[in-house]
């Protein structure tokens, strides 16, 4: 999992680099499917075919795992 | 999760421990793997208002006729780990999720850090969007699912973004905007597709009212009405009493990850649809549907549109309701309560009002229903609660009340008014209006701000045009026109800076949460739940309590029912008042249940014997079957005209196969899952439908039933479907692919032969295995039983 270091209040934290992830995909992608993408990553989902499918989504054949995490 | 739609669930969950302990495994393996919040929210009825004990009073009854369901779920929350329930009087879920429990960043004791996310099984889910959570209303299966570490898996979703403009000019609301959403989304169809709003627009609106317009997502038709995060979020959470950490963190973390809203952003969305905010005016929606919105002035024609004659005119007795009355306004629902700029404005209203010497008619049922018990200390630091009481708008709890059809028992003259065949309405802050859905002899229903309702109160009618006609009359013999009071912009914001504190929410909630009423609930941790086999409430559902084969195949089947357009879950399996005469009602009676007081559908979930013979009595349904129908009636190959549930049984026992007909957008409305639940207790195979509504589909296939798509121009309600009719269906379980192609043999009596071209309404391979399975429950039972 790509994740990255911030500094954010008085802690550090890690948080999934999406940016580096999605690429220029990223400023093109809806918000939804940012999250939808996220969420995929951190449950352990495959990376490459969620690139291919969201560079095109329409009928990819792509299916997103979503489960939310409770802490 | 809310105690209507948790009830089955938990009642799956126990009926599903109790076959694994038969099976020698240990019960206590079925507890959820994630978190679950419980709220109590959905059973409180308004049978006292207008009145300082109404609170107290409702509150007694909701206890009084709950006691059975309540020490279950308590049991519940002492026996599974995880499971977590906010008892009554801490409001409504969505509200609770928005003021409480909602973080918008998750931070883990790792350091690691994600965006708040959850799935929740009420179609309203999507209210928790407006401030940048993730979430979407799934049905209860797909939640008991999840509960047990199934991810939810879904296609790339179609994406409609809202470009917003302009700012809400003085005078309109929330409300008013989430109306003009609801209707021009499903002018263009957004059925399961991802909102998402966007544009210069969206930072004008503080993040309480995106939370309005979010909440009616399943109104318009879509998965989500999403807000992304920015400063107003973080400005809610602060407000609302979030930790001063907590609202540090968020910026730079969504900031980091792509996540923090841009004004100026430009996504590539599927569909794009424009909306100036400048242009939205107080607007209300009905008189059937929550999209048909229209000015105040055009109630008068959309009501004779729908009766079919003009409103008669006023009678000269002046406390008579007359034809068109309002017979309840409601200040109801999480939708338009959670917003305190909302809250505070009726209150305003009512106070004006009162100052020009008006007050409600005196037909009219009046109730206030926050979906936060916070509310209640700002409108008393606002000094609104006053007039809000004066006017009849006492508080008579904080739960769903009237929007959900708990609106207890019509006012006296309402009832003679309708025996005299007079048009009456409900005008309430909610967010659903289909006919029955408020009252079950309420057939017409208008959605408006909570200032509007109190405008609607006091005038009592919905005829002419309540912006240009007086209201009535005031101290000095004047007209009051409703310019006279319509709450000032200027004022609001006084108000609500004077009133909002932050320590409110986190106060009232607390507060609540200690109820001694609740604590008295006597509930043991045990892992298997004590059934009472003379319960009317609890009984262990079949369907959880074995194992069941799938209904893929290959078969000929015969047609229970063929029913038309917009068939929603109300229609199919009714939350509201059960009446004597009713095989439900009898079937109550006769197991110890006094007549007066039967209780609602949604307080029988737990009960399959009681909601088996609920399906399908909607008065509005119409089984085109046969002409002549009533209908809770269908009619078999024979002949013999039969209750539904009598004639599926009937099929059954000869081994007849069933399927059902639909037309359009089938399974509209509230993600209940026993709609689906109750179609699988008849037998029914297959649905075939010209279309169907995202949560009742999935709740379909989490039976086991397969939803099979109209992918020709058949149109079932006018093809002359009859009860002699064969179907041949070929869906064997080891072919079944996502939208998989399937030909439906008709062989008609009065007819040729034909084919009626159908895909399988199914999306993912997560589903194709669900149906293998016999559904979701089979599916986590055979895992258990290994």
């Amino acid at each position: 999992m790509k994740h990255m270091s911030i500094n954010a209040g008085e802690t550090g934290l890690q948080v999934i680099n999406l940016p580096e992830i999605l690429g220029k995909s990223l400023a093109n992608l809806p918000t939804v499917l940012r999250l939808l993408c996220e969420n995929h990553i951190r449950n352990g989902g495959a990376v490459e075919p969620m690139l291919d499918a969201m560079r095109t989504p329409a009928d990819s054949g792509f299916e997103f795992f979503f489960c939310p995490i409770g802490y | 999760m809310h105690d209507t739609t948790c009830t089955p669930a938990l009642a799956d969950i126990a009926a599903m421990r109790d076959a694994v302990a038969a099976a020698g495994g240990d019960p206590a393996i079925l507890s959820p793997t994630l978190p679950v919040d419980v709220s109590v929210d959905h059973s409180l009825a308004v049978d006292h208002y207008a009145s300082t004990g109404a609170f107290q009073a409702n509150a007694k009854n909701e206890y009084g006729r709950n006691a059975e369901r309540y020490a279950f779920m308590k049991w519940a929350s002492e026996s599974m780990e995880g499971v977590r329930v906010h008892p009554p009087g801490t409001g409504i879920m969505h509200t609770i999720n928005l003021e409480q429990l909602a973080t918008v960043l998750q931070v883990g004791k790792d350091g690691f850090a994600h965006p708040d996310m959850l799935l929740g099984t009420d179609s309203h889910t999507p209210m928790i969007n407006g401030i940048g959570v993730m979430a979407w209303g799934v049905g209860g299966l797909e939640a008991e699912s999840v509960m047990f570490g199934q991810s939810v898996s879904l296609a790339v979703p179609k994406t409609v973004g809202v470009r917003l403009i302009g700012c809400l000019p003085a005078g309109s609301f929330a409300t008013d905007l989430a109306l003009e959403v609801t209707h021009r989304l499903r002018e263009i169809g957004v059925t399961g597709e991802f909102v998402e709003f966007f544009g210069p627009g969206v930072a004008t609106l503080s993040a309480d009212a995106r939370a309005v317009v979010a909440n009616m997502a399943p109104e318009y038709g879509a998965s989500t009405g999403y807000f992304p995060v920015d400063k107003s979020t973080v400005e809610y959470l602060a407000r609302t009493g979030r930790s001063a950490t907590l609202c540090a963190r968020i910026e730079p973390a969504f900031r980091a990850m792509g996540l923090w809203f841009d004004p100026d952003a430009t996504p590539a969305f599927d569909r794009e649809v424009e909306i100036d905010l400048s242009t939205i005016t107080p607007i209300i929606a009905g008189p059937r549907r929550p999209q048909d919105r229209c000015a105040p002035s055009g109630a008068q024609a959309r009501i004779e549109n729908a009766i079919g004659r003009p409103l008669g005119h006023t009678d000269k007795d002046e406390s008579c309701p007359p034809d068109g009355a309002v017979a309840i306004a409601a200040i109801t629902s999480c939708t338009n309560t959670s917003d305190p700029s909302l809250l505070v404005a009726a209150g305003i209203l009512a106070r004006n009002a009162r100052e020009k010497g008006l007050t409600s008619a005196p037909w009219v049922k009046t109730s206030l229903a926050p979906g936060s018990p916070s509310a209640r200390a700002l409108l008393q630091r606002a000094g609104l609660d006053g007039d809000l009481s004066a006017l009849g708008f006492d508080v008579v709890g904080f739960g769903c009340t009237t929007c959900i059809g708990n609106s207890g028992p019509l006012p006296e003259a309402i009832e003679l008014a309708l025996n005299d065949g007079k048009a009456v309405a409900a005008v309430l802050s909610g967010n659903r209006n289909f006919p029955g859905r408020v009252h079950p002899k309420l057939d017409l229903g208008f959605l408006a701000s909570p200032p509007l309702v109190v405008a609607y109160a006091v005038k009592g009618d919905l005829k002419g045009d309540i912006a240009t006609d007086p209201l009535g009359v005031g101290t000095h013999g004047e007209d009051i026109f409703l310019a006279d009071i319509w709450p000032d912009a200027v004022d609001i914001a006084l108000a609500l800076t004077k009133a909002q504190s932050a320590g409110d929410v986190s106060r009232a909630f607390a507060g609540a949460s200690q109820s001694a009423a609740w604590n008295k609930i006597d509930a043991r941790s045990q892992s298997q739940f004590p059934w009472d086999a003379a319960s009317r409430y609890l009984r262990p559902p079949k369907f959880a309590s074995a194992v069941q084969p799938t209904r893929l195949g290959h078969y000929r089947a015969k047609p229970l029912m063929v029913l038309g357009d917009d068939i929603t879950t109300d229609h199919i399996s009714p939350a509201g008042a059960i009446s004597a005469d009713s095989a439900a009602g009898q079937w109550l009676v006769s197991h110890g249940a006094k007549c007066d007081d039967l209780n609602v559908y949604a307080a029988y979930r737990g009960n399959w014997e009681v909601m088996l013979r609920g399906l399908f009595t909607n008065k509005l349904v119409r089984n085109h079957l046969q002409d002549g129908l009533a209908p809770y009636e269908t009619v078999l190959g024979d002949g013999r005209v039969m209750r539904v549930f009598e004639a599926a049984d009937a099929m059954a026992q000869r081994g007849d196969n069933a399927v059902l007909f639909a037309g359009e957008r089938y399974g509209m409305g509230s993600s209940r899952d026993w709609a689906a639940k109750g179609v699988a207790l008849l037998g029914v195979r297959a649905v075939i439908a010209r279309s169907f509504e995202r949560i009742h589909r999935t709740n379909l296939i989490g039976m086991g039933i397969l939803p099979l798509q109209i992918a020709n121009g058949f149109v079932p309600q006018s093809s002359g479907i009859s009860p002699l009719d064969i179907l041949e269906i070929d869906v064997p379980s080891a072919e079944l692919v996502v939208r998989k192609k399937v030909p439906v043999r008709l062989s008609q009596q009065n007819g040729p032969e034909q084919s009626i071209l159908c895909y399988a309404a199914v999306e993912t391979q997560q589903e194709v295995g669900i149906l293998q399975e016999g559904g979701v429950l089979s599916k986590i039972l055979t895992s258990c039983l290994g």
